[in-house]
């Protein structure tokens, strides 16, 4: 039986004398696609910066294929954020951007990453031709389409994905979720949706763990949790979030 | 109670440094206080050695800075060559006067800067603005030592007036209001000289400090909930731009001791300045180190009050601690 | 007595000098502000000034907000919401030229804005029940810090009002933005993305307190929000924008049918 790309064991963390995080485990698969839901303050974003490795935990490991990776941050870990604006430095120019990683990771010529960063803008559904715009000239939802290029250019094993839905127009979002189809199918590249949107993300995710309090209060199939979930905050979350659902 | 405790510890740390590092310039730079003796033909070398071997001078560096040390603590603060008596009484003779000078112009300066700034930071865009930012330029290019040759100039040509000193001749012999009154006549063109030179640095940072909080989105909103404009600046602004201000605050405390010797060995004032000139001409070591002590001691007392100050009067910093 | 605030500028295109008037407005004629709508917005065109250049950002835009309704503005980023209502309530920078007319009779009531960003909204030095204080006091208003608070749904208690605002979470921090626009009985508020940040229990939360707002102090809104599934709860009329057009305006349901 393969490792599993993630896994994530016992995660403990304070902040300032509060438990945020309280014994966290769950395991992704290669090209799985999962949901961490919870409200403000349940701990999720936690649990993603953790994983990114802009935080350490405080006891518990985290291992990606096999190999620990608590605390340090890898290009094999890519972390999309809510404010792509704030993400991005402005002055960058649009290829710049894209291809950051790729620099980072020392892989290839200068030209070879250009063309890379072209068509990764490609497939985020920007043209190629403004790739010499710097951050700053695009409007909110381009940049996140520009954030979510970057990160799949570096042809990350996992893909984590905070909040990062909410303000975009459908456009965007299918053709973002399309992107990470594509990658989870061509690399495996799995992706952790961390959001409080219950309703939305249950329709893209194959499985669903909701925290709550620092805890995993209910797992399972997206399916069945969002119809049929047991847990009081399950229940609390779905039916919120599914009555701002469109009506009719 | 730890913090302070914790900086007090650094400081001395620091003062330790200092020390240390002033010590190793002193006995780089060639010569000493005897050397100028060996320009007059008449003194022996063999006279220059054994006054340097009398004064200790001639001792390894260890032995030398041991020795200063354990004066430090005794109170003398090193050995004067050049007075033949302990340096520390004659600097703290002298402090008075410096701080007398430096602190009138600092709060002058001071008292002056934060209205101007605050008013130019409000009134962006008019003429009046431009006016005054071109007046504080002209203050702050014009050098502050030709300023005080220019003003002793004219000092002396018109006898407004007096050109050095701290007191008149006969000010013994004033009542109490008639020694005031000469004092501050004689601290007039020295101030006057300080004070240009500072009004135009901390005036700008007002200005751009007020004017940053001015431009924020929390003084948009408050300006769009119906808060009138006086207040506004005074209120909400004023408070948010506090920082840089308290920061320029401590460094102004801290140059307390070190502003204006220039100044005063120009002008004539018998503070620490012309004391100061003439230890390092005359290469008197111990007067110089004292100094330069003193001075340090102020730069962390002027840092230490900025930080604590920070601390009462920005609840962000708080929150680190 | 009655004001009538109008921020007239040029409804013939001519464009007039950049406009930044601030909310103490400038009152004149006296007016009897009945079967008229309480905002109404005509032919308003915004432009901006980009390295010289002036760029169109809304074009020809006309909404209106009745008494006692909650009224939408629904529209994916960049499209020109928060603009809009910037420029209605007179927040605009002087970059921004508007021409057209905007036209608020609130009956001596005033116009209250929540700003998107809290915590950039507050003052990080002063703190919030002083901040909420100002706001009583700058307009001579019989309200009271901690009325105010309980109405924006949070509990008066010492640790908050003496709290600044970087010690609140996100959602408390709204709700003092909140309790600083409700103060004085404004006829209008207008909010601006307040439901981005929150998580859907509490923006059921709020959607349940703005109309609960509307009920007990007959409050009108205009809600910006990008979020359907909350204004077709709570509005009582939506306009959709797109590129800085209104492209569609009705009962939210009619509006928001096809997202």
């Amino acid at each position: 039986m393969a490792e599993p790309l993630l896994r994530v064991r016992d995660a403990y963390k304070r902040f300032d004398g509060r438990e945020v995080l309280r014994g966290i485990s769950f395991d992704l698969e290669c090209g799985a696609v999962a949901a961490l839901v919870g409200i403000s303050g349940s701990g999720k974003s936690t649990v993603a910066r953790c994983i990114a490795g802009f935080e350490s935990l405080d006891s518990g490991e985290i291992l990606l294929n096999g190999s620990r990776i608590a605390g340090r941050v890898t290009p094999a870990i890519q972390l999309i954020l809510q404010q792509p604006a704030a993400a991005l430095n402005p002055r960058f120019t649009a290829e710049e951007i894209v291809a950051e990683p790729l620099v980072i990771q020392k892989r290839g010529t200068a030209r070879w990453r250009r063309e890379r960063s072209h068509e990764m803008m490609q497939r985020a559904g920007l043209n190629p031709a403004d790739s010499r715009k710097r951050a700053l000239e695009f409007s909110g939802g381009e940049r996140q389409r520009l954030a979510i290029a970057r990160a799949l250019a570096a042809e990350p094993k996992l893909l984590i994905l905070d909040e990062s839905f909410s303000g975009l127009d459908s456009g965007v979002l299918s053709r973002t979720l399309a992107l990470i189809d594509e990658s989870r199918r061509e690399h495996g590249t799995g992706c952790l949706i961390i959001s409080h949107d219950l309703a939305t993300v249950s329709q893209w995710a194959a499985e669903v763990l909701v925290l709550d309090g620092g805890e995993i209060v209910e797992r399972g199939p997206a399916a069945q949790i969002a119809a049929a979930g047991r847990h009081p905050r399950t229940r609390e979350l779905w039916e919120a979030s599914a009555s701002l659902a469109l009506p009719l | 109670m730890r913090y302070l405790a914790a900086r007090a510890l650094h400081s001395l740390f620091l003062l330790i440094g200092v020390s240390i590092l002033c010590f190793v310039f002193a006995s780089l730079a060639p010569g000493d206080f005897y050397s100028e003796l060996s320009m007059t033909p008449q003194v022996s070398s063999g006279t220059i050695s054994a006054l340097r071997k009398n004064a200790g001078e001639d001792r390894p560096f260890v032995a030398r800075y041991g020795s200063w040390v354990a004066s430090v603590a005794r109170g003398d603060f090193g050995y004067s060559l050049a007075f033949g008596a302990p340096a520390g009484p004659i600097v703290r003779e002298r402090i008075g006067a410096t701080l007398l000078l430096t602190v009138t112009a600092t709060l002058l300066a001071w008292l002056i800067a934060v209205p101007w700034g605050v008013w130019s930071a409000a009134s962006r865009g008019k003429w009046a603005d431009g006016a005054s930012r071109v007046l504080l330029a002209s203050f702050l290019s014009f050098p502050n030592l030709l300023l005080a040759i220019v003003l002793l100039a004219i000092a002396a040509q018109t006898g407004a007036f007096p050109i050095g000193g701290l007191a008149s001749r006969d000010a013994a012999s004033l009542t109490a209001s008639g020694r005031l009154r000469d004092t501050l006549w004689h601290l007039a063109l020295p101030v006057a000289v300080l004070v240009a030179g500072m009004l135009p640095v901390i005036a700008r940072h007002v200005r751009s400090a007020v004017a940053e909080a001015l431009d924020s989105p929390f003084v948009l909103n408050a300006s769009a909930q119906g808060i009138p404009r006086g207040r506004l600046l005074f209120r909400h602004a004023l408070p948010a731009a506090l920082n840089p201000l308290i920061t320029l605050f401590g460094l102004s405390l801290g140059t307390l001791l070190s502003a204006s010797l220039l100044v005063e060995v120009v002008v004539g004032w018998p503070g620490l300045g012309p004391l100061f000139l003439d230890a390092i001409m005359a290469r008197d070591f111990a007067i110089v180190l004292a100094v330069v002590m003193l001075s340090t001691v102020f730069l962390i007392a002027g840092n230490l009050v900025a930080d604590l100050l920070l601390y009462r009067f920005d609840p962000r910093i708080r929150v680190r601690s | 007595m009655r004001r009538e605030f109008d921020f007239f500028t040029d409804s013939h295109g001519r464009g007039s000098a950049p406009l930044r008037v601030k909310m103490r407005s400038r009152a004149y004629n006296v007016g009897m502000p009945s079967g008229e709508p309480l905002l109404s917005v005509q032919n308003l065109c915004v432009d901006v000034d980009v390295d010289g250049r002036f760029r169109p950002v809304l074009h020809d835009v006309c909404c209106t907000v009745d008494e006692g309704q909650i009224a939408g503005l629904f529209g994916d980023s960049g499209c020109g919401k928060t603009t809009l209502a910037l420029a209605i309530a007179g927040l605009l920078s002087p970059q921004y030229r508007v021409r057209g007319s905007v036209r608020f009779q609130g009956g001596g009531r005033r116009l209250a804005f929540i700003f998107q960003d809290p915590l950039l909204a507050l003052n990080p030095v002063l703190r919030v029940g002083d901040q909420v204080a100002e706001v009583i006091r700058a307009h001579s208003a019989g309200d009271s810090v901690p009325d105010l608070l309980r109405l924006a749904g949070l509990p008066p208690t010492p640790r908050l009002l003496r709290a600044y605002p970087h010690q609140l979470s996100g959602g408390e921090r709204q709700r003092v933005l909140l309790a600083q626009a409700i103060a004085a009985r404004p006829a209008l508020v207008i909010a601006d993305e307040p439901f981005t940040a929150l998580d859907p229990i509490r923006v059921v939360e709020l959607a349940d307190l703005f109309l609960s707002l509307k009920r007990e102090l007959g409050l009108s809104m205009l809600v910006i929000s990008h979020s359907a599934g909350v204004l077709a709860r709570m509005a009582d009329r939506v306009f959709a924008m797109q590129a800085g057009q209104i492209v569609e305006s009705g009962s939210a349901r009619e509006v928001l049918r096809h997202g």
